[in-house]
């Protein structure tokens, strides 16, 4: 019985999703958003966590799911985003608003997915809508980025199918709650890792992050920043547990690699949609970071980014703009503070620079928004969300709030008043692959026992 | 089985070099191809674990069928991708006459400014 409702929302998605086909009609759109919304909100009310098998096998043939709380942290994110932009009510053809439907289905599916052969299906199911979904619209600049993405996305799979086929090789089980206990290849964790870093949106290794976010259409972009790259990182999170210490240590470092080197190359950009296309790989690696000190802190930082920067993409108006802003540079009401109040406990100096790079960027966002005093309906969850936050977790106290007000303060004034010149933009295609074969070289470096 | 898991190792960095080296489209596409395919080869080297089919034989001498099982999945998933990237090949070089991959590049970042 508990199993079926873990289900549900899939099983009602992929349906009304067939529907949406067949019947074209506008009202649809609030059939989907009501009832999808309303099981996948029983799902996170009511469930406790649970691991089962689907259909009754032993959990070393059959596919193994599991609901626990950092599925809860994605799940919350994810029906959020998917809602608001089900709200904006675009005029869109049905096949793109069934997609949506699908794209839900399959992210929903990653998330409560604890097998490594079951993410990889779920992942490639919910890139491949996501390209679909880059390229509509049809100009030559949206379908290029998206055969970037295809080509990108497909070479870090298959990285990564072949690291599942060397931990099966050597353990002869792919369910993650059974491989705890196992002494894994760690060549094949190396392969796995390099592909997860792959689809998590890092600098230069998701080489696709920039042109995919700034050139698809305002909805895309919001689904792509605040549902699509949580894959990666969720993924990561259940297998971060099995990697070995060397490669712990190598996801820190290309976490701090890539939040700094992101915000830098945020400084240099003047379109709106770069800037935050360069600051979702920053915040992602500030994620990586999060993830060291515990799997539940990176939920909630993932949960933030996802709100945070959903809002900032719908480009709607003043309100919405400020708000994602604040929240992303950090003050306090907002989620973004809560975020780094949890980084800040172990890493306080990492916490402060990372504060302050990105009220640089951010200062620049208000340079670009020359909106007006709109505000629109589906603002209305990703706003709930960032301020919801405030009442889950504890004040992190007055000494902290002063800092990082002092912080964003400096980091704003410097960003008003300093231009910085253009970095270049080095992440073609071919350079990506590139990119993606060092760093396998060097996680492969870094478990092969000489 | 070592080696043979080595050479389709090699055969998917022949299809990574193919795609980094090569200008043209579609022979990326081709590389793309390559590389599914030996992932597909690999799995097939590691699930040779006897000479016989998975059917009413005994665990010992028979074919692991799990790998099979996932890797059809994969090839169809492969599939989907080619087609897919392929459809986007095909309109990019309707509009603007050329698969190479630079040329392309070029003349999107003219046309947007």
């Amino acid at each position: 019985m508990s199993t079926d409702l873990v289900l549900s929302p899939i099983l009602v998605a992929i349906v009304l999703g067939t529907l949406r086909f067949f019947v074209k009609k506008r009202w649809m759109n609030l059939v989907e958003l009501l009832s999808i919304a309303s099981f996948t909100a029983c799902v996170l009310l009511f469930q406790k966590s649970t691991t089962f098998v689907v259909g009754g096998w032993s959990s070393a043939v059959g596919v193994e799911l599991r609901y626990d709380h950092i599925s809860f942290w994605f799940i919350l994110s994810l029906v959020l985003v998917w809602s608001s932009v089900k709200m904006r009510f675009e005029k869109w053809e049905p096949s793109v608003e069934s997609m949506l439907d699908y794209l839900f289905a399959s992210m929903y599916a990653v998330f409560i997915s604890n097998d490594l052969f079951n993410i990889y299906v779920t992942i490639e199911l919910t890139s491949l809508i996501a390209f679909l979904l880059v390229g509509h619209g049809k100009k030559p600049s949206r379908v290029w980025a998206a055969l970037k993405y295809m080509f990108l996305s497909a070479i870090a799979l298959n990285i990564y199918l072949i690291g599942t086929l060397f931990v099966y090789y050597g353990t002869g089980v792919l369910a993650l709650g059974a491989l705890k206990n196992i002494k894994i290849p760690e060549f094949g964790l190396a392969l796995i890792l390099t592909a997860l870093l792959v689809k998590s949106g890092m600098l230069g290794l998701s080489a696709w992050v920039v042109d995919a976010y700034s050139k698809s259409e305002t909805p895309v972009s919001m689904v792509l920043s605040g549902m699509v790259v949580n894959a990666g990182i969720f993924a990561l999170i259940r297998v971060y547990g099995l990697l070995p210490d060397t490669l712990k240590a190598l996801v820190f470092v290309v976490g701090i690699v890539s939040a700094f080197g992101g915000a830098i190359y945020a400084f240099g950009e003047k379109k709106f949609e770069r800037i935050l296309a360069f600051s979702t790989t920053s915040q992602m690696g500030i994620s990586l970071v999060v993830l060291g000190i515990s799997p539940i802190a990176a939920a909630i930082y993932a949960f933030f980014h996802s709100n945070t920067k959903a809002l900032l993409f719908s480009k709607n108006g003043k309100i919405s703009t400020t708000i994602g802003a604040f929240s992303l540079a950090g003050l306090p009401p907002f989620a973004g503070y809560f975020a780094k109040v949890i980084l800040g406990k172990p890493f306080p100096i990492v916490s402060v620079l990372i504060t302050f790079v990105t009220s640089i960027y951010v200062a620049k966002l208000f340079d670009n928004a020359r909106f007006n005093w709109k505000f629109s309906m589906f603002e209305i969850p990703l706003e709930f969300a960032i301020l919801s936050l405030m009442f889950l977790i504890p004040f992190g106290g007055p000494i902290y709030t002063v800092e990082i007000l002092v912080t964003v303060a400096i980091g704003m004034w410097l960003g008003k008043k300093i231009s910085f010149p253009n970095f270049g933009d080095p992440f073609g295609l071919e350079e990506g692959i590139a990119y993606q074969m060092a760093f396998l070289a060097i996680a492969t470096f870094a478990v092969v026992k000489w | 089985m070592t080696l043979d898991l080595f050479l389709s190792l090699a055969v998917f960095g022949i299809g990574i070099i193919t795609m980094v080296l090569k200008n043209d489209l579609v022979v990326k596409l081709i590389g793309l191809g390559i590389v599914e395919t030996a992932v597909t080869l690999s799995f097939v080297i590691v699930s040779h674990t006897g000479p016989l089919p998975p059917i009413l034989t005994l665990p010992i001498e028979r074919v692991d069928p799990l790998p099979q099982a996932m890797i059809i999945t994969s090839i169809v998933v492969g599939f989907a991708v080619l087609a897919l990237s392929l459809v986007f090949v095909v309109y990019l070089s309707s509009v603007y006459h050329t698969t190479d991959s630079r040329k392309l590049q070029k003349r999107i970042k003219r046309d947007e400014h």
